[in-house]
């Protein structure tokens, strides 16, 4: 058996000299003996070897295009057993790799490993470096998430700078506009290109050290040993370290982040690159010219970089080489800490006793850098829910779920449309809080208005009814109507009348005030408040209610209820809150209905909202039927029950295709 | 392999001094921490590679809701009225929810299925995938053909021997599925819908 065994062995070496190969690699000389600093190269080979075959796996699943990238890594993440496992280290040895990669380059300098005869193997060091750098760039798009797409966006712009360089960008985007050529090249070049180039210059690179052997640290003092078993036996172990660092940090994240998807029409206001890139992403925001920032000084560090075997040469050289290694790590160091502390200025916000207009800025950036990476976690949760309940069609989630659903469209046209004035902040964690115009630090004269979350709601009506409430800057306090000029308030005839007539009242007025708000919230339909309203309704609250509306409080001096009282003075209580109420209230506050433009000398009858769809014709108006759609469903839904809100979505529909003819009623 | 016995090798003189049980633990230790470390990268890769013989996946929520009321494992091919008795057989689609990996499109055609009523109570529904090599049969009133490697089959699906006496490559009878009988009295014909592996003797169910 053994001597079989032996045979084929033999006869296996004597068409291939497989011995003499195993032979050389195993007893290369290691002059010195084997040492632990020497580990870091065999380490990145370790790295790379893994990110190749983890990678060939995720190739299985992956598939490059715009309605199908997100989709198909969003399946390998969350539905295919050990997906996030596979993709988590994919992800971290990446980061490993950019990690090794300056301390290989610190040992290789320290060790003077880099000087006369090893300067070419120096240069195709620094080459595997870039092409390392270029994998980690090209592997952030592919997921298409909002994350990867705008920062790998901001990436490619810059490379428009140099002269010809548009030409360039237009090659590297697969065209003018990023989409599924740009998914196809970056795959390309991702899984082809860059690897097949590593793995070129890296046999190179170590057929290079082979000939030059290593280059020992206190050979004099030890004794040599060959690189089997001792060295061998340290690598591995280094790379067991290395291993079950990168599995901790998996198993602790669960895999890899994964943004929301990719959409173009969206800026993301927290696109940084990987983490890694951090310090080229803060020198750029060093430099005012980006030519200077993206451009010139990284060439320059790099050219440095591949002079340094030149400059060894000179007297002190080696010495001047190590110093400027340290300062550029410690510099790079330093920039990744402050664009990551930057980002957390909002922390110091408590800390800072006098905050100079720089760090106002700063808090000011971080809570939109933290606004944004909110929201975007808040997108990511209500796509899995989308997922989950409708799956993933052809066209892929952006065009297939995400354009159509108003808990992720509601929140960014209130940011856009309705946040230079309204706020949107809820009293508990979720969702997400929308801040309104900023009065804390920077002057916007006294420009508000009301809060609407919740909006029509009896919680939101009993903080409009009362004296303080009205003031306050969740309502009328920022508004028009709250304003005091000669002792009266400008058109603040609501305003007045809360703070004259609904104070000290008397606990029978209170009972009043409460049937009354129960049955003007009741007008609004809202889905969450159904229950409370049909209770409501049955024992006699709401008919309790309409009386003191109508004649207690005499709402109907100024405002029409169903049949009672005009038009022309203020907003109609009719259906106030309802999905038709606030649609048309949006698409022209000036009509009769509302805030009717009597006087066009005083046209704070209606403060400053604007008409947002005023024009029968849709193409003149500023939002469309279907972003009012997705604003009104947003503003009054339960944030959960997507079951309900389906029913909803078909009215809407109706709604969207003919608005003019659609009867003015709220589904359940 | 480890002592390379063939090979003259020209030891450090130095390394000698190393006693012998410390370098055997030395490599021992290598071989298995390589081996783990060696490993890692396909045992990371392995549980996803192998997903695709996990069971299949269910619809989404809101299309379970929306399912056709039906026995359940049936689809409905078409009403019994659509089949005149006697008639040459005819072809139709069977619409289900497709499920592609990540996409799922609701009521698409998932496969064809030839249907005839040679007597009045009885509707014969066969898959039209050859049981020979998967190609998709047609019908010619007279027989069922596969274009690709010329099985034929009578219109009760039994395999056909053709005039000049060429063999068959069918290792089976055309592949029927069973007529949901309740719904057949109320006239409509629902079948339970499969495909089966083709090239084998006996009929198997894909699941």
């Amino acid at each position: 058996m053994k001597d079989s065994f032996r045979k084929l062995a033999d006869w296996f070496d004597d068409r291939t000299g497989a011995r003499q190969l195993m032979h050389d690699s195993l007893y290369e000389d290691v002059p010195g003996g084997s040492r632990w600093i020497y580990v870091s190269g065999s380490m990145l080979v370790f790295a790379f070897v893994t990110q190749a075959i983890t990678g060939l796996f995720l190739w299985m699943f992956y598939s490059a295009g715009s309605q199908n990238a997100w989709e198909s890594v969003y399946w390998i993440q969350n539905r295919m057993q050990g997906g996030w496992f596979l993709r988590g280290v994919h992800h971290y040895m990446a980061q490993a790799m950019v990690v090794l990669l300056p301390l290989h380059l610190l040992q290789v300098v320290i060790c003077k490993a880099y000087v006369k005869p090893r300067e070419i193997n120096f240069w195709l060091g620094l080459v595997l470096m870039q092409i390392t750098l270029a994998l980690g760039l090209t592997g952030y798009l592919l997921p298409w998430d909002q994350k990867g797409y705008w920062a790998t966006k901001v990436a490619t712009e810059l490379m428009s700078l140099p002269p010809g360089g548009n030409y360039i960008q237009k090659l590297v985007v697969g065209g003018s506009e990023y989409g599924h050529y740009t998914l196809t090249r970056f795959f390309a070049m991702h899984a082809g290109v860059l690897p097949a180039l590593l793995i070129g210059v890296l046999v190179l690179h170590v057929a290079m050290f082979r000939k030059h052997g290593i280059t020992a640290v206190g050979a004099d003092r030890r004794p040599a040993e060959y690189f089997w078993p001792g060295q061998v036996f340290k690598d591995a172990a280094a790379c067991l370290v290395l291993m079950g660092i990168v599995v901790a940090i998996v198993i602790q994240h669960h895999g890899a982040d994964l943004g929301p998807p990719a959409e173009p029409t969206e800026a993301y206001g927290a696109a940084r690159p990987e983490w890694y890139y951090l310090f080229l992403f803060q020198l750029l925001k060093k430099f005012h010219n980006e030519f200077v920032g993206a451009i010139v000084v990284p060439g320059a560090v790099m050219g440095f970089l591949f002079a340094l075997p030149l400059v060894a040469k000179i007297k002190y050289g080696h010495v001047l080489n190590v110093c400027v290694i340290l300062i550029l790590i410690g510099t790079a160091g330093y920039l990744t800490f402050e664009a990551i502390d930057h980002d957390n200025y909002r922390d110091k916000q408590d800390l800072l006793t006098s905050p100079s207009a720089t760090d106002l800025e700063r808090i000011d950036a971080s809570q939109k850098f933290h606004l944004a990476k909110d929201l975007a976690n808040q997108e990511y949760r209500r796509v899995e829910q989308l997922i989950d309940f409708y799956g993933i069609p052809k066209q892929g989630a952006t065009l297939g779920l995400v354009r159509d659903d108003p808990e992720i469209q509601g929140p960014r046209l209130f940011l856009r449309n309705c946040a230079s004035c309204h706020s949107y902040q809820p009293d508990t964690p979720t969702p997400v809080a929308l801040p309104g115009p900023s009065t804390e630090h920077l002057e916007h004269g006294d420009l508000g208005a009301p809060n609407l979350y919740g909006f029509a709601s009896r919680a939101w009506l009993t903080g409009l009814l009362n004296p303080e409430g009205i003031l306050d800057d969740d309502y009328f306090g920022r508004t028009a109507h709250a304003q005091q000029t000669e002792g009266s308030f400008k058109s603040g005839g609501m305003v007045e009348y809360v703070c004259d007539t609904l104070t000290d009242l008397s606990p029978q007025q209170q009972a009043q005030l409460k049937d009354l708000i129960a049955t003007l919230s009741a007008e609004a339909n809202l889905p969450q408040q159904a229950e409370d309203d049909s209770t409501s309704r049955s024992n006699g609250q709401l008919k309790r209610g309409q009386d003191a509306l109508v004649n207690e409080f005499s709402c109907i001096d100024c405002h029409k209820f169903h049949d009672e009282g005009d038009l022309g003075s203020a907003p109609d209580l009719t259906g106030y809150g309802s999905a038709d109420w606030l649609r048309k209230f949006i698409s022209d506050p000036n009509h009769e209905r509302f805030y009717p433009a009597t006087d066009p000398a005083d046209p704070a009858v209606n403060d400053r909202m604007p008409a947002f769809a005023r024009f029968a014709d849709a193409s003149k108006n500023q939002l469309s039927n279907h972003e009012i759609e997705m604003l009104v469903l947003w503003l009054r839904s339960d944030k959960q029950d997507l079951k309900h809100w389906e029913q909803r979505r078909s009215a809407a529909a109706a709604y969207e295709s003919d608005p003019v003819s659609q009867p003015a009623v709220d589904p359940p | 392999m480890a002592d390379a016995p063939d090979v003259q090798v020209s030891a450090p003189a130095e390394s000698s001094v190393e006693p012998p049980r410390r370098r055997f633990a030395v490599e021992i230790g290598s071989l298995i921490v390589g081996g783990i470390v060696g490993l890692f990268p396909i045992l990371a890769s392995l549980f996803p590679f192998l997903d695709p013989l996990r069971r299949s996946r269910k619809s989404p929520e809101f299309y379970q809701d929306q399912s056709r009321s039906g026995p359940q494992g049936y689809l409905r091919v078409c009403g019994l009225d659509a089949l005149t008795v006697g008639a040459p057989p005819q072809r139709f689609s069977v619409i289900s929810n497709q499920i592609d990996a990540w996409n799922f499109s609701p009521q698409q055609p998932i496969g064809a299925v030839y249907a005839d009523r040679p007597q009045a109570d009885v509707v014969r529904v066969f898959n039209v995938t050859c049981p020979h090599a998967g190609c998709s049969v047609s019908c010619d009133g007279q027989a069922y053909v596969c274009p690709c490697h010329n099985s034929s089959f009578e219109l009760d699906g039994s395999k056909r021997t053709s005039e000049s006496g060429r063999e068959n490559p069918s290792p089976r009878p055309l592949d029927r599925l069973a007529v949901n009988e309740s719904r057949l009295a109320t006239g409509d014909v629902w079948v339970e819908f499969k495909n089966f592996y083709p090239g084998r003797q006996e009929k198997t169910a894909k699941s």
